[in-house]
């Protein structure tokens, strides 16, 4: 082999050898960060179509105080009205987390 | 030449297994199980991590849609709120107070949900029909863990309740 062919498959190698290394490195920082548990565009959680189409409605009709504005009892009765709102969506998730979740008749232990 | 490469790869060799995650089992609190639990978990396995499964996509679902109904009242609510305030020389220390509240109570949900998860994607990993006790002494683990980002969400859904206050008692003295 003549040392031209010997140096390209030493590069092909060391190609592919810091290829490995810095794909385990960036795998091994989006788990160990906790980026993969906050992921949904992962296999397996991604979101269903209802869902999609119930977001897109939900992010236009999204309220924001206008930093600018003038604080009077009107923008704020507005204000209040929207927040109401925002919890409204919040409470629709009735005891998020519960221990119900991963309780033994839950589990079927 | 011969040299440079081996020294190279050895120092990928290192480098991989440095940032492999050994996790090497703590010593977790010993529960107790009769012998008709073990034999539960042993016969059910299959059920029990299916259900574990389908528990870590719901909780995934919840987790964004109340984190986005999070950022969304403290960016479009109190922290612009917040702003206003001070361009119409109006002080509330109460409001400030709550927005600061507020940021460092969704960090420990965010934090606190990924430990959750973290644990619980260990106890799927684990086989429940060789190692039953093993299995349901990390399944306890796991709902502390749970319980934890179950109180971050009441926290949260108490500072959202108490900017309600907090502005309706703006408005009576505007």
């Amino acid at each position: 082999m003549s040392s031209g062919a010997r140096n390209l498959l030493i590069l092909g190698f060391l190609s592919a050898a810091i290829a490995l290394t810095t794909t385990g490195v960036s795998l091994a920082i989006y788990h160990n960060s906790g980026d993969i548990y906050l992921d949904r565009s992962r296999p397996g959680f991604l979101p269903d179509d209802d869902e999609i189409e119930k977001d897109k409605n939900e992010n236009d009709d999204d309220y924001k105080l206008d930093e600018n504005t003038i604080i009077t009892t009107e923008v704020l009765d507005e204000y209040l009205e929207s927040l109401l709102h925002e919890i409204e969506n919040i409470d629709a998730y009735k005891n998020p987390f519960s221990s119900e979740g991963l309780s033994d008749s839950r589990l079927g232990i | 030449m011969k040299k440079f490469l081996a020294s190279l790869i050895l120092v990928a060799a290192a480098l991989l297994a440095t940032v492999t995650n050994l996790n090497f089992a703590k010593a977790e609190a010993s529960t107790d199980l009769t012998t008709e639990q073990i034999n539960a978990i042993k016969k059910n396995c299959a059920i029990i991590k299916d259900n574990l499964k389908s528990i870590q996509y719901e909780d995934s679902r919840v987790r964004v849609h109340l984190g986005r109904y999070y950022d969304t009242v403290q960016s479009n609510f109190i922290t612009p709120l917040n702003i206003a305030l001070i361009g119409n020389n109006i002080s509330n220390i109460n409001l400030i107070e709550n927005q600061t509240n507020f940021v460092t109570a969704r960090s420990k949900f965010a934090s606190d949900y990924i430990a959750y998860q973290k644990s619980l994607e260990e106890l799927v990993s684990l086989d429940c029909t060789i190692e039953p006790v093993k299995f349901y002494n990390k399944l306890v683990s796991v709902r502390e863990k749970r319980a934890k980002v179950a109180n971050d969400t009441t926290k949260l859904r108490e500072l959202t309740e108490k900017q309600v206050n907090l502005v309706t008692k703006l408005k009576e003295v505007l």
